[in-house]
């Protein structure tokens, strides 16, 4: 059945709720209001507001709330407004849910989510792309699906997991209306964690990208199939904690080149662990450096060249590969 | 500190050298890079560089003395410092990952040579080094440098395309062709170009993308024949060793002579191109060496009189079909294959046979437009290639007299790995005079 | 001397006691360099570990401090020689090692006496998502939320105290309010002087105790607890004590005096109800002196159980890191 992005979580939210009593929602807006992109609509009519909980604006308190309540028997979903307020609740998510199954031997099914990244001229303080800020803490699983299948099928295994997992969302996902075919069976389109997904094979380089960046990719990936007959290979993550290293590797392996694309700046951004990755198990297959494209070194901005300049597009994937591949 | 010059190792079989001349002495000043001394081996001589500068201490090994790779030659100190001969010139053997690039597979090659009479050959360029006077690394991709080990290449030889000269995999898989028996190297069939490895160095100059997206036309390169055409010459210009020579050749006579033939008004009409060649065929058959390839470690002297002829085809590009038997073949039935292979490649229906297997390559330059002088590419794997000029009036003396005259160009181009300078002017005064005075050798049929 | 049953007094008393030496034996180990990492016992809290753990069923969730942890988890049953061989480091620690000196906790349901989160504030957090889910899957238990004077400042307490008051959920915050958080001094740095005064903002009750009287103490805790269950939402206990020793085993305590110390003993917990048992007939010279030789034959039989055992291996981490055990792709190496 086709489905937009949105639909695709609103739906994985649902039939989770339905099959589960212990799966909750809670979060800021999330009730009636049904969240600011409208992946919560109708779940308050459907489940209550003792399974669809609203909140004041606590989310100190909520990601920690959300710990003791994964600690005595439920499933919560916490809904992060908007991706950057996880900074508000790092600690939380640190010290609590990723050390609390290895220090005490407890589970802690405990999904949040969260709409991440730029493009709808919010400005900085909610269209960062903080991804990376995370993934140095075993213990934490972070999903970031490119497409209405993967969140759908994400979703639902990050409802089903015993462990902490994080769940990014591009805005332009939901802004765009992405449609996918998504099946019809509640149980048919899990995605399983920690997978990346070849979403255009290709043989002379691999384009290693996660969420939005992934559909621009496959965009550039196309236009240099027709205009500079090469064929490039675009491997979309999807999880980023833990890094499906094999796909990467075995990708790396056949096109012998590498580059990372992603939307956060390049220093320090998550494609430095992937580029460190490459060259580490697959030094002697590789007839280059491992390139990353990534945002300049200035935070994301209102106004339209500024935030156009730091966002990422087909042409300047285009131009990167064309600059660097001769 | 003190600084020991080593025998260098300039090939993979290489063990020893020879001192054949020491450029400094004793207590001599010298600056980092200078030449200290000239080696010798069965393959080449060699002159190495001071790897620091400092004062010429001493000298271990003097002229015709042996010294076994990474043996001590002399050590470059401070003018005072105290320093214990015997102890810094222990003999070190030089690791093999740590070779002054450039000479290998050269020497491997020319080790063939000696079957010629060549056997050494002048090398004057230093190898590269560092500043450090450690040898510079060879700039490859990782994966370049494990294709290179698989196949046993030399990185130091080939030639990289890469940024700032890094050798890549094409680069290693197009010298692997290069030097692979029964070289598919002009082997211009649809089959090769297909899976041919893309990009070549027309590719990697770097255009500001901005001009090439507005002010350009982009056209894909694979699969085209212009991409077997940059491939072949590419590999050409970075294999082979070109030299190339001129001679000018006064055809008077020879424009009588075609006026003769095609004057009876009879059958096809003789081109000056088919004089050419049937000129090129009678002194090749007295030129073994000017009609020898190279076949992987072998040389090859082909014994049939084929000869391979450049042709341009408008935008397209060029083809370089094979006439064979050219020296018992007429002239009238040169110009027939001529056409028919012109009118072949016109139609795209040139097989491998018709393209692949000359001894020998002729390329009438000046057969449009004027020309003077040019330097044609050597068509791998053959050895020598035979440019001809326009025929153009010009003053001449004719005994002490200047008159005018329809002068013709030659300029030949020689790999001289095979081909030596003496012999190659030989042939190239031989295609002049048989040019300049036809006499009765040309059969018409 | 002939004596009846205990009375409660007498039996919360010997825990007292136990509590106390257990507090001044890891004093003395620490200082003989056989507990690594750092120590901050809670020394003069012992009547508000006994008193709270009065206070609730046994099935209620207690979220304590690093001051009151390890007296929950004794009182709650579990071995001494667990609990030692946690401050030990060893594999056999309630935590297997991994959590250490005073921050341990145990989840299983027939103890509950979870671990003081470290980063303070966190505690009242992670007890009202407790009360939450109890409240929602209709459950009659409620949880305790520990935490000292000087964590109760953290945001994250009253966003707590804010949205249990919105749901009204079967919490009680209890804030050990010992007078000094860390080294800053309660009276530099409250705006009101009385914690529990704070309540009122959140329409949730408030209520100062004595806190080295274990009997208010636990008869508080009931009085909140009754309220939670009763569904008329959380309150916020000030429990004032005060701690004997400093922040850590080692802190040079420039916030106060030997004389503040010694005058404070005024009020400490274990004589003041020793006092009252001499008064009641129910202590002698002898019975105190049993009671303790037996809280410390306890305490270290417990101690000499444990010391051997062996330490943890990092081996078996890698695969403990997620519940899920080792990812595909050989995530762990």
């Amino acid at each position: 059945m086709k489905m937009t992005y949105f639909e695709a979580i609103r739906r994985a939210l649902r039939e989770e709720m339905a099959g589960d009593p212990s799966v909750v929602v809670i979060g800021e807006d999330v009730g009636a209001h049904g969240g600011p992109y409208g992946t919560t609509k109708g779940l308050i009519e459907e489940f209550g507001s003792n399974r669809v909980i609203d909140t004041p604006i606590i989310e100190s308190a909520l990601f920690d709330m959300g710990l003791g309540m994964a600690l005595t028997g439920h499933r919560p979903m916490v809904d992060l407004m908007v991706a950057d307020f996880i900074t508000l609740c790092t600690d939380q998510v640190i010290d609590g849910a990723s050390h609390y199954p290895f220090m005490f031997d407890v589970k802690v099914p405990l999904t949040i989510r969260g709409p991440i990244g730029g493009g709808l001229r919010f400005t900085a303080s909610q269209e960062k792309s903080l991804e990376a800020l995370l993934t140095n803490f075993p213990g934490l699983t972070i999903v970031y699906p490119s497409s209405a299948p993967d969140a759908y099928g994400l979703l639902k295994s990050a409802l089903r997991s015993d462990d902490p997992v994080i769940l990014f969302e591009h805005k332009l996902l939901y802004f765009y209306s992405i449609e996918g075919d998504i099946p019809d069976e509640p149980d048919e389109g899990l995605v399983p964690i920690g997978r990346a997904a070849v979403q255009r094979p290709g043989t002379d380089l691999t384009i290693i990208a996660w969420g939005w960046p992934v559909r621009e990719s496959v965009k550039a990936a196309e236009e240099l199939a027709e205009t500079d007959g090469l064929d490039i290979e675009v491997l979309d993550l999807r999880t980023i904690r833990p890094l499906d290293r094999e796909a990467i590797l075995e990708s790396v392996r056949r096109t012998n080149r590498a580059m990372v694309v992603q939307e956060a700046p390049r220093f320090s951004g998550f494609g430095a662990e992937v580029a460190a990755t490459i060259q580490e198990f697959a030094f002697d297959d590789l007839d280059g450096p491992v390139l990353r494209l990534g945002a300049p070194e200035f935070p994301i901005a209102f106004s339209a060249p500024i935030q156009d300049a730091y966002l990422i597009t087909s042409a300047k994937i285009t131009d990167f590969v064309r600059k660097n591949l001769h | 500190m003190a600084v020991v010059v080593r025998m260098p190792k300039l090939g993979l079989s290489m063990v020893e050298g020879v001192v054949s001349e020491w450029l400094v002495a004793d207590g001599d000043t010298v600056s980092e890079g200078d030449l200290v001394v000239g080696v010798e081996t069965s393959k080449i001589n060699y002159q190495v560089e001071a790897t620091a500068g400092g004062t010429i201490r001493h000298i271990y090994a003097q002229a015709a003395q042996a010294v076994p790779v990474g043996g001590a030659l002399c050590v470059i100190g401070g003018p005072d410092e105290v320093i214990d001969f015997d102890a810094v010139g222990q003999n070190s053997a030089v690791p093999d990952a740590a070779l002054p690039g450039g000479f290998d597979a050269s020497t491997t090659k020319l080790g063939a040579t000696g079957a010629f009479g060549a056997a050494t050959t002048t090398v004057t360029t230093p190898p590269p080094t560092a500043g450090n006077g450690k040898p510079r690394r060879v700039k490859a991709s990782p994966l370049a440098r494990k294709l290179a080990e698989t196949h046993g290449l030399d990185l130091a030889a080939i030639h990289g395309s890469g940024p700032g000269g890094r050798i890549e995999k094409k680069d290693v898989e197009d010298a692997r062709l290069a030097t692979a028996s029964g070289s598919p190297a002009v082997d211009l069939s649809p089959r090769s170009v297909a899976g041919a490895p893309l990009g070549t160095d027309s590719a990697t100059v770097p255009l500001a993308t901005e001009v090439m997206r507005r002010h350009a036309t982009r056209t894909p390169l694979a699969g085209t024949m212009r991409r077997v055409i940059a491939d072949n010459m590419r590999r050409s210009t970075q294999l082979a060793s070109h030299a190339t020579m001129s001679l000018a050749a006064d055809v008077t006579e020879l424009i009588a002579l075609r006026e003769r033939i095609n004057g009876d008004g009879h059958g096809q009409r003789v081109t000056f191109t088919d004089l050419f060649v049937k000129a090129v065929a009678r002194v090749l058959v007295d030129n073994p060496m000017l009609r020898t390839v190279i076949d992987g470690g072998d040389l090859v002297t082909l014994n049939d009189i084929d000869i391979s002829l450049a042709i341009q085809l408008g935008e397209d590009g060029l083809i370089v079909p094979v006439i064979r038997d050219c020296d018992r073949l007429g002239l009238r039935g040169i110009s027939a294959e001529r056409s028919r292979l012109i009118e072949l490649g016109r139609s795209g229906r040139l097989g491998p046979d018709d393209l692949v297997g000359g001894c020998f390559t002729l390329t009438n330059m000046g057969a449009v437009y004027d020309l003077d002088f040019g330097t044609p590419i050597i068509n791998l794997p053959q050895s020598a290639i035979l440019g001809f000029g326009s025929i153009q009036r010009q003053p001449v003396a004719v005994g002490d007299e200047v008159v005018v005259r329809p002068v013709l160009n030659l300029f030949l181009g020689i790999d001289h790995r095979v081909i030596d300078g003496e012999p190659a002017v030989r042939f190239l005064n031989q295609v002049r005079d048989v040019l300049s005075d036809p006499g009765t050798g040309f059969a018409v049929h | 001397m002939a004596r009846q049953a205990p009375s409660e007094a007498f039996d919360y008393y010997r825990e007292l006691v136990l509590l106390r030496r257990f507090n001044e034996i890891q004093v003395e180990i620490f200082q003989a360099g056989e507990i690594p990492g750092g120590l901050h016992p809670g020394t003069g809290h012992e009547a508000i570990a006994v008193g709270v753990a009065h206070g609730v069923r046994p099935t209620d969730y207690l979220n304590g401090t690093h001051r009151t942890n390890n007296g929950f988890l004794l009182l709650r049953g579990v071995p001494i020689r667990d609990i030692w061989a946690e401050m030990l480091g060893k594999a056999t620690g309630v935590n297997r090692g991994r959590r250490g000196v005073d921050l341990m906790g145990s989840f299983d349901d027939r103890v509950r006496a979870w671990p003081q989160n470290p980063v303070l504030g966190h505690n009242a957090g992670i007890s009202t998502g407790v009360a939450l889910s109890l409240q929602l899957s209709g459950r009659d238990e409620i949880v305790v939320c520990g935490m000292g004077d000087g964590g109760s400042a953290a945001g994250t307490v009253w966003e707590s105290c804010f949205f249990a008051g919105i749901r009204k959920l079967p919490v009680v915050y209890v804030v050990e309010n010992n007078l000094v958080a860390y080294s800053t001094r309660f009276e530099d740095m409250s705006p009101t002087e009385r914690i529990s005064d704070r309540a009122s903002a959140f329409g949730i009750a408030g209520e100062l105790v004595d806190g080295n009287d274990v009997f208010a103490v636990r008869d508080a805790l009931r009085r909140a607890a009754d309220r939670a269950r009763a569904g008329d939402g959380p309150t916020l206990l000030e429990l004032r004590t005060y701690r004997f020793v400093g922040h850590f085993i080692g802190d040079p305590e420039v916030y106060r005096t030997r004389a503040d110390v010694r005058a404070a003993r005024a009020i400490d917990p274990v004589p003041r109800l020793e006092q009252q048992l001499r008064e009641s007939g129910e202590l002698d010279d002898d019975a105190v002196a049993a009671i303790r030789v037996d809280a410390d034959r306890t305490i270290r039989d417990g101690f000499s159980s444990a010391k051997d055992d062996p330490l943890p291996t990092a081996d078996e981490c890698l695969a403990q890191t997620y519940t899920s055990g080792v990812y595909p792709m050989g995530y762990s190496s």
